[in-house]
Formats: structure tokens, C-alpha cells, sequence
């Protein structure tokens, strides 16, 4: 409410005197204060002009374009993939794989699909996919290694050779050179199940990456010339039957010792080799208790030598059992 | 204000030193005490400044060494005025209640209390405080009259105002700091609402400040400041005494022998008992007569005494100051000045003991005026006719102080 008239103004008070004072009447640490208060008040003012501008520029380009906003990256497409792998697949499989449109966005990429198109094939393990700004799609992948090799046929259809990863996956093996698909054993007595597009894992793959490993490592002459590896047997007896160049078929105990085995069918082929030819053997390192069991496989017997004598499991051609013996008082057997 | 966290310096700018208080409040509610400063004054004399280039780089000096201390920087500042300059008068005012029901109304209370605040000064005076007294109504006193039923409503304040200029070149040297002085409080307004309680100031209470140029002093009755004056009188005028007296060139050494053997009552006998100046048998060590000193500081001591007991001449009446006097700032530190003050004043006298709550390194009745500007300035307005509740300021500087260093 307005005071009355005959109310005389309230006298001045301190609050009315005039507190600014010049700067040469400052201290120095007054006028450093001054400046630092004034270098704040620009960048206010500043940051305050800077989000005007900004706002401005996005009401501007709201009215005009909005699909400027909605898309902002879409004027940027891939135009290289970069491929980075721990095995032999390369850009030019990654890109038929990825099957991406000409000139599309860098972000506009649905990584999930691209990625579920690279593990398809099985070949492939793990893998991520980074955009790297502007147009680069970075793809990294870990590949699965083959362990053996397996023929399969589908109805009337060629027979077509597929690798087998440790895991028991089935898949193309794109980008192998024709000598190390060569070296891998082939498999034998495997039931191959579809599943899905794919063959389902094949169960036992364990062992058979196991076998050849510790072959590979101690005997690798003898891995070199691993024909067929059969998981016939495995889940049965526990026991892998190769059948190799160099011996006419090996027994290997699953759940023992592979290294060992490894080292005692090196050691008995050698003993035995003076005395026969060890294609014709059949050497059982499943036996246990360090025993080796050695047959020879004939198809007709020597004269003098014990009639024929067929195995219990039906096998054919085996004729007579020879014990090579570098240790005499050890009788069918050879102790390493 | 952007952000909830302040840092407000309480400045003093004394003859003898200048004390930096920096409280940091926190949203507005709590309080911590955290830095202090102080360096001896210079181009101050009897709390006005007379060099302003050296009295500057005194009080910037304080205020960097108290912003180190906090690791902070201050915002605003809390600046006590003190200085002879400073005077003060009563100013009434009455008003008829002006509804029909004779129910006094806020526009009532606003009416009174500026007519009672119109009084105009001299040129080049400035207003300082009002501090507004109890309102009567049909001659009762009321702390709050709104809603009471009267025909006649009084109020009477007590104007202080001081030479615009001093005060300006007081602003002046902290604005030198770049920072804005939010409150202008009296010396001994400051002490008073520190070293007394809301008791001391219903029941009546005179709250003298012995600083080393001046005596601030402040008169409370029924719970408000009845009236401030300041004399320009102070510690080291008895300084100044003793050293012509005893015939001493170096002002240091009269300090020193002041601070040793001066006392506000006579109470050696022995005309023969010496002390040495300095005791320790060097060269320009030498004795004086201890009754001498203690007759002179004595002498004095009684006479500033009794120059603020005349110049408060008939407002202050013994049996209206129950709570007697309170001696605090660095000058009441003489032995036996209460003593003395119980005699010239007739009422019981003490030495200002602050709150429980401050810490030790601020119980030196040299820090009671900085201390003071925080509470006063934070927690009470004293030209507001509407008072604010006293319990809560007592809460906020409790935590203020006892969170302090």
C-alpha cells in the first residue's frame, strides 16, 4: 500500500552507498578475483549464447527437415568391413556372408542379424561386430579348429566332406588349404542327426581331439598317417579304433592315458617291425595295467602255425596272435 | 542463488588487528566454522581507517589467510563498524489502530514504524541500524501487536548512523577484495548477541567491548538494544599512559609491561616491589615500580569506565540491568576490570564467557565481535518489526560452532 503523504522518506542507510570501487584501488589478489569473476561471466554468457544457438538450430532443423533428426547417420553407408579372425576366414567370406545392401548406413545395421549370419555356418565360434565411425563395420571372429573330417550324404545327393570341431560341430570349413584338410583322420561309426539347417554336434568329439592331440605331440609322424578314427566303440568300451598307414588298427583306451598310449604303440611298432610288417597288426593299448596287446591280422595262416581263430565280436581276418617279445618271460603281452 | 552452499567471511577491522571469521552455510540451515585469519592492523586508528592503502593490504592479507585456512572462497561479507564516529538517537512514533474493532492490523504496525524510522539525518550521515524497541499498545509493552486489541500503538527505535565516508572507505577496502559486503554490524551489537543470552537481554544487561582504539557498548532491556554508543577510548590508550609514565620510547615495551603487571585495581602495597621489563637481565632490561603500573592502568581503566557510564547517563538505571555488565574484546583481559566496572556501574560485573559450544581456540574475548557477526547477521534483523523466533538461531549457530575446527 502506497504510505501516506505526510510520511517523510526513510533516511539513506549504508545499503545505499555505492559499493563498486575502480581497480587501481584494488589489491592484486582484488583484481585477480575481478578478472576471474569476469572470465566466469563470459563463459556463462557464452555457454548461455552457445545453447541458444543450438536450440535454434534444432528448432530450424525440426521445421525444415525432421527426418534429418530421426535419421542422423544414415548419410553415412559402410564402405569397408574390416575382418579380424584366429583362423583362415577372410573379408571376402565375410562380406558374401553378411550379405549387405549396397550403400547402406553404418548405423542402420541390425548386428544382431549380421552376427546370427556369421555363426550359422558353425565355422565360426564367437563373433562381434563394432561400428567404427564413419563407415567402417569391424567384424572379430574366433574360429573353431577341425579335429577330424566326416563324409556325409543327403539322399540322392553328392557325398560331401564336412569338418568336425572338438565341440562336435559339423560344419563347411571354408578357407582350408587342401593339405591340412588332408591330414585330418576321417571319422567313422557316427550317426549324423539334422538339426535345424545344420548336423547336430556329434557326441564324443572330446576324445578324439584328445587322441590326436597327444599323437600330434609325442608321435606326430604317426598322426600324419591316421586314416579313420571310429567312435564306434566309444561309448561301449570306452575305446577309439584307428585305423592308420603305418599299422592296420590301433585300440586306444579313452579314458586312459592318451600320451602314454601314444608312446607305447611308438615303441612296440618299433620293436615289432624287425619281426613283421606292421601294417598287418592290431595293436590294443586299451588293455590297462601298461599291457599291450598286439594281433596280427592275416588272411591265410602259415604253415605250421595254429588253425585260424575267430574273435568273439565277429571280426573277420584275424588269423593267429604273435607277441612280439623284447621281453621273453612276459608271454602275449609287452610291458613298456 | 545457484548453488546451497556459502562461504561468508565475518570481518573485523580493528585498531590492533584485523580477525576473518569464514562460516560456511549450508542450505541455508547449517552452519560450519570453517577458517580464521588475523593480522595486526595497520592504517587503522580508533577503528577508522585513516591509510587506505595499508589498512587494504591488512585486512586482504586476513581474508587470503582465512580463504587458505577454509580452502574456500568467501562470497560475502559480514563487516563490523565500530568508531566514534557513530551516534545514536530514539525516535517514537504513535498511531491510532485503524479498523473499527480497534484489532491492530500489519498495516498498523507497518504505519508506526515508518513514521518512527522517518527522521531525517544530517548531510553526509548514514544510517546504519534501527533497532526497533518493544511496541506498546494503550501503554502495555508487546513484543508482536498484530491481532491485539488497542486504541493507541507506540514504537520508539534507536537510530544509529555514522559519517557516510568512513563507512564507505570501511566497504571500500573489502570491496579492494572483490567481494560484496552483504551486512554492516555494529561492534558491539555483534558481541552483545554473542556473549549474552536471550535472558541476560530480557532482564537488562550492558555489554561493553574494550577494543585497543575504541569501547563499543550496547545497552539491552526487555529483550532489545535500548541504545549503542562507542568511545573512543581503549586498550591502548592504557599503553600509551603507562609508557609516558614510566617514561618508555618503545610503545612494544609499554604493551608488554601492561599485559604483564597492569591491573584495574590497586592492590600492591609495597612502594619498594619492582618488576623487570623484560626479565631476562639483558641490555635495556630494567625494573619499574609495580605500583606505579598498576596505578596508572588503574586510573585509567576507571576513567573509560566511567566516561561510558556518563554517556549513558540516565538509560541506565541498575535496577533495570539485572543481568548486570559484560566485559569481552581484547582490553578486558586487565586483571580486575570487572572488579572495577561492579563499582563505577553499581551491578554485578563478569568477563563475557561465549556459549559452550565455541571451541577453545575462539574463546578469547578478542574473537567475540567476529563470532558475533555471524550470529547476529545470520540470525537476526534488527530493523525487521516482525522478530524472528531466537531459538532457532540458537540451534543454527550450535551447529556452527561445535562442527567448527
Amino acid at each position: 500500500m502506497k504510505p501516506p503523504a505526510i510520511t517523510a522518506p526513510e533516511p539513506r542507510t549504508w545499503r545505499d552507498l555505492p559499493q563498486p570501487i575502480k581497480p587501481r584501488a584494488m589489491s592484486r589478489e582484488g583484481r585477480k578475483r575481478r578478472v576471474l569473476a569476469a572470465a566466469k561471466s563470459v563463459l556463462a554468457v557464452a555457454t548461455l549464447l552457445a545453447v541458444g544457438w543450438g536450440g535454434t538450430e534444432l528448432i530450424a532443423v525440426l521445421k525444415k527437415n525432421p527426418a534429418r533428426l530421426a535419421a542422423p547417420a544414415n548419410s553415412a553407408p559402410v564402405r569397408s568391413v574390416v575382418l579380424r579372425t584366429d583362423g583362415v576366414l577372410d573379408e571376402a567370406w565375410a562380406r558374401v556372408t553378411l550379405v549387405l545392401a549396397p550403400k547402406v548406413g553404418l548405423m542402420t545395421l541390425d548386428l544382431a542379424a549380421l552376427q546370427a549370419r556369421l555363426l550359422a555356418g558353425g565355422q565360426v565360434q564367437a563373433a562381434e561386430l563394432t561400428r567404427r565411425l564413419p563407415d567402417t563395420l569391424l567384424v572379430t571372429l574366433h574360429e573353431r579348429a577341425p579335429v577330424a573330417r566326416v563324409m556325409t550324404q543327403a539322399g540322392d545327393d553328392t557325398p560331401r566332406p564336412l569338418l568336425v570341431a572338438q565341440d562336435g560341430t559339423v560344419f563347411d570349413g571354408r578357407g582350408y588349404a587342401p593339405e591340412t584338410v588332408e591330414q585330418l583322420p576321417w571319422l567313422d561309426g557316427v550317426k549324423l542327426k539334422k538339426s535345424g539347417p545344420g548336423l547336430a554336434p556329434i557326441r564324443g568329439m572330446d576324445a578324439v581331439a584328445d587322441l590326436m592331440l597327444a599323437v600330434r605331440t609325442h608321435v606326430p609322424e604317426l598322426a600324419r598317417r591316421f586314416r579313420v578314427v571310429s567312435l564306434a566303440r566309444l561309448e561301449a568300451d570306452g575305446v577309439l579304433v584307428v585305423t592308420s598307414d603305418d599299422v592296420g588298427e590301433v585300440v586306444f583306451g579313452a579314458r586312459g592315458n592318451l600320451a602314454r598310449q601314444a608312446a607305447q604303440l611308438d615303441y612296440t611298432l618299433a620293436a615289432t617291425r624287425r619281426q613283421f610288417p606292421v601294417e598287418s597288426l592290431r595293436v590294443n593299448l586299451a588293455v590297462g595295467g601298461g599291457q599291450v596287446l598286439v594281433a596280427r591280422l592275416m588272411a591265410e595262416p602259415p604253415a605250421g602255425r595254429p588253425a585260424p581263430v575267430r574273435r568273439a565280436d565277429g571280426t573277420a581276418g584275424v588269423t593267429g596272435f604273435y607277441f612280439p617279445t623284447p621281453k621273453p618271460s612276459v608271454n602275449f603281452s609287452h610291458a613298456l | 542463488m545457484l548453488s546451497r552452499t556459502k562461504f561468508i567471511a565475518a570481518v573485523e577491522i580493528g585498531t590492533f588487528k584485523i580477525t576473518v571469521i569464514i562460516g560456511q552455510v549450508s542450505r541455508g540451515r547449517s552452519l560450519s566454522l570453517v577458517g580464521l585469519g588475523e593480522c595486526p592492523a595497520r592504517g587503522v586508528v580508533k577503528g577508522t581507517v585513516v591509510d587506505f592503502k595499508a589498512a587494504t593490504e591488512c585486512v586482504h592479507a586476513a581474508l587470503e589467510e582465512a580463504e587458505r585456512s577454509a580452502g574456500a572462497r568467501v562470497s560475502e561479507v559480514f563487516l563490523a563498524q565500530s568508531g566514534a564516529h557513530l551516534e545514536g538517537f530514539q525516535n517514537e512514533a504513535e498511531v491510532s489502530v485503524s479498523s473499527a474493532d480497534n484489532m491492530v492490523s500489519a498495516l498498523d504496525i507497518e504505519n508506526v514504524c515508518r513514521l518512527a524510522k522517518s527522521k531525517q539525518l544530517p548531510e553526509g550521515r548514514t544510517v546504519v541500524h534501527y533497532l526497533r524497541r518493544p511496541f506498546r499498545l494503550d501503554g502495555r509493552l508487546v513484543p508482536d501487536p498484530e491481532h491485539l486489541d488497542g486504541r493507541r500503538l507506540e514504537v520508539s527505535y534507536w537510530t544509529v548512523h555514522g559519517q557516510e565516508s568512513r563507512i564507505a572507505d570501511h566497504i571500500h577496502v573489502i570491496r579492494g577484495f572483490n567481494v560484496r559486503v552483504t551486512e554492516l554490524i555494529l561492534s558491539s551489537l555483534a558481541s552483545g548477541s554473542v556473549m549474552t543470552t536471550a535472558d541476560d537481554r530480557r532482564h537488562g544487561v550492558l555489554v561493553l567491548d574494550l577494543g585497543a582504539g575504541t569501547t563499543d557498548f550496547v545497552l539491552y532491556r526487555d529483550g532489545c538494544a535500548l541504545l549503542t554508543g562507542v568511545v573512543p577510548v581503549g586498550g591502548l590508550h592504557l599503553t600509551n599512559d603507562l609508557s609516558l609514565g614510566l617514561r618508555l620510547n618503545d610503545h612494544d615495551q609499554a604493551e608488554k609491561l601492561k599485559l604483564r603487571h597492569g591491573r584495574a585495581v590497586v592492590t600492591t602495597k609495597d612502594r619498594a616491589e619492582k618488576v623487570w621489563l623484560n626479565g631476562d637481565l639483558g641490555i635495556g632490561d630494567r625494573q619499574f615500580p609495580r605500583l606505579t603500573i598498576e596505578q596508572i592502568t588503574a586510573a585509567r581503566a576507571r576513567e573509560l569506565l566511567e566516561v561510558v557510564r556518563k554517556k549513558l547517563g540516565a538509560n541506565f538505571d541498575p535496577e533495570h540491568t539485572a543481568a548486570g555488565v559484560v566485559l569481552t574484546g581484547g582490553a578486558s583481559k586487565l586483571a580486575g576490570l570487572e572488579e572495577v566496572a561492579a563499582q563505577v556501574f553499581d551491578v554485578p560485573a563478569r568477563l563475557g564467557e561465549p556459549p559452550g559450544w565455541v571451541g577453545d581456540h575462539l574463546r578469547a574475548p578478542g574473537h567475540s565481535t567476529a563470532l558475533g557477526l555471524l550470529h547476529h547477521g545470520l540470525g537476526a534483523s534488527t530493523d525487521s518489526p516482525v522478530a524472528r523466533p531466537p531459538a532457532m538461531v540458537a540451534g543454527l549457530l550450535r551447529k556452527f560452532f561445535t562442527a567448527g575446527n
